[in-house]
């Protein structure tokens, strides 16, 4: 049922991508989110499709794997495309459905949308289907650290980060088991007016929401019983390394980003 | 209700990175009216093999049949909706598929569903909750008020109050105490008993449980079936059920701890249940003469 959910899994490999610093994936994730939004150029814009698909091909996840992935995904690129299509008012009237007016800005706006989030989504996992969850938090609360300073809580930011993560496998079994038993018992996801089909969710989400409660506890008090009290003083068994192609990875995002800028507002 | 399963094989996340074969070709046949077990070791497919039993799990190769459903890869969840009131699983730790308000709403969902009106849910609910043992002072309570036993046997409530022709447990009596779990092994036993045409399929890592209670174990490895015998033909081949790491029952190896102390006398060394070896022990006593030292 949840066999094709690809958000926050991993896939073990030795590639590139996957021997990255976790900092730097990232890092050039968020230099991309960011600047990705930011341009309307198209010569940034293929930049930033060629980055995505160098990506893709250089950590060698099977095509196949991700397209299943991406299938739900595609569901919400393709709605917020026709939201845009039809709310954006601007350009030339393109069709005339009577009590839809299709306008040139809103393909456009609808276009950029659309892209720009396929990309983003692709970037993003390519980031967690080659980091292991481990790495990632070590990585993210190593970025957060210097906000410390300014006492925003970053190890326990990253921990709630990693137990949460953690817990998304383990979740998705106890749910397909919960399903399992209630189909058993003859609940029907799949027949039915909305409202039914709504209702025959609660028997899921009870016992779901009851047995993490119960698995916060059991967490809380095992590490407490090993001794956790938060991160002052602790040291990591897990070094980072930055490597030179960390830093040529991320020089090569950077110039996206500078280019993004320039065109923006420069040229 | 018998079973059938012809070349049934079952992968986990097929064509993926992740793929896992979890059954191969398994073909096996369980009769109609029998108390089966299912040894194993974890990951040795049989609790993916029962979950076919009544149409959780669809086969990705092969088929099989359940009484006289036929259920094949490309079978609809809707023509398996009936076979499920009649195949009733209890899953391991069954006390986490309960979410109504009173233990008496849980039990009556599973009747509900199938179409049952609220009058004949409700006696239903009432009947197997008195066959399972909570008095009825519990029935208008919270089932996350009751106790860990409590909450099992509301549990178990629910799905035999389907009525069902064959219940598959699977690891009915994990995490339990000693003494809860022979009640709760004896209690299932009862209910097979109880009329000619209930079949039970038992999942368990137990092998005192399966000897006990079992008409015919089935042991799977790796994925396929690979012995199917009466207990009595299975304990016999020692050897082969040493080398899937599954031994045998207690009440085997203690005849036979004690015939290297001393000789039995002639008659079934092999027994099954606790009565039959505390039998031979003191018949074994009565030949080797009482209070000698060295035992």
């Amino acid at each position: 049922m949840f066999d094709h959910v690809i958000i926050g899994q991993y896939i073990p490999g030795k590639s590139f991508v996957h021997a990255l610093d976790p900092r730097a994936k990232l890092g050039a994730v968020f230099v991309f989110l960011i600047f990705l939004f930011l341009t309307r150029d198209p010569f940034a814009l293929t930049l930033a499709l060629l980055l995505a698909v160098t990506a893709f091909l250089l950590a060698g996840i099977p095509f196949r794997f991700y397209l299943k992935g991406m299938r739900f995904i595609a569901l919400i690129i393709l709605f917020t495309f026709l939201l845009h299509l039809f709310m954006t008012q601007e350009g030339a009237l393109v069709f005339d459905f009577g009590f839809l007016r299709v306008y040139s800005g809103g393909l456009i706006e609808g276009g950029l949308i659309g892209y720009r989030l396929f990309l983003l989504i692709t970037m993003a996992s390519m980031l967690t289907l080659t980091t292991t969850p481990v790495d990632l938090t070590d990585g993210m609360e190593r970025l957060m650290k210097p906000m410390a300073k300014i006492n925003v809580p970053t190890h326990e930011l990253a921990l709630m980060m990693s137990i949460a993560l953690r817990f998304i496998p383990t979740l998705l079994g106890e749910t397909s088991k919960i399903v399992k038993a209630q189909m058993t018992r003859g609940a029907n996801f799949s027949e039915g007016s909305l409202w039914k089909r709504l209702k025959a969710v609660i028997p899921i989400l009870v016992p779901l929401f009851i047995q993490s409660f119960k698995r916060a506890e059991d967490l809380a008090t095992a590490m407490e019983a090993r001794g956790y009290a938060g991160g002052e003083g602790r040291t990591k068994f897990r070094q980072l390394r930055w490597k030179n192609s960390d830093t040529a990875v991320m020089l090569l995002f950077v110039l996206f980003a500078v280019w993004s800028v320039l065109s923006r507002w420069f040229i | 209700m018998q079973i059938k399963t012809n070349n049934l094989s079952y992968i986990y996340m097929p064509r993926t990175p992740f793929e896992r074969t979890a059954l191969e070709q398994v073909t096996l046949e369980i009769p109609s009216g029998q108390f089966t077990a299912v040894l194993g070791q974890t990951g040795s497919g049989k609790s993916t093999l029962v979950q076919h039993f009544n149409g959780l799990l669809k086969p990705t190769a092969g088929s099989l049949t359940v009484g006289d459903t036929p259920i094949s890869p490309n079978t609809k969840q809707r023509n398996l909706q009936a076979l499920r009131r009649r195949v009733g699983m209890v899953f391991q730790f069954p006390e986490h598929q309960l979410f109504d308000e009173t233990v008496l709403d849980d039990v009556m969902y599973g009747p509900l569903n199938f179409g049952f009106d609220r009058e004949e849910a409700e006696q239903r609910a009432r009947k197997w909750l008195a066959e399972t043992g909570i008095s009825e002072a519990l029935f208008d309570r919270s089932p996350f008020d009751l106790s860990g036993g409590q909450m099992r046997r509301v549990a178990i409530a629910g799905v035999l109050a389907l009525e069902p022709e064959m219940l598959v447990l699977d690891e009915p009596t994990a995490g339990l105490d000693p003494e809860g779990q022979a009640t709760m092994m004896q209690f299932f036993h009862d209910w097979y008993k109880a009329e000619p045409e209930r079949s039970v399929v038992l999942v368990t890592h137990n092998i005192d449980d399966a000897a006990a209670f079992a008409d015919d174990i089935i042991v799977m490895s790796g994925g396929d079936a690979v012995m199917h015998e009466t207990p009595e033909d299975l304990f016999e081949r020692s050897g082969e059920l040493a080398a899937r790491e599954l031994g045998q029952p207690r009440t085997v190896s203690i005849i036979e701890a004690l015939a290297d102390c001393g000789p039995f006398p002639a008659g079934d060394n092999r027994p099954l249940t606790l009565d039959a070896a505390a039998d031979r022990i003191s018949r074994w006593l009565e030949t080797n003469g009482r209070g000698q030292e060295d035992v």
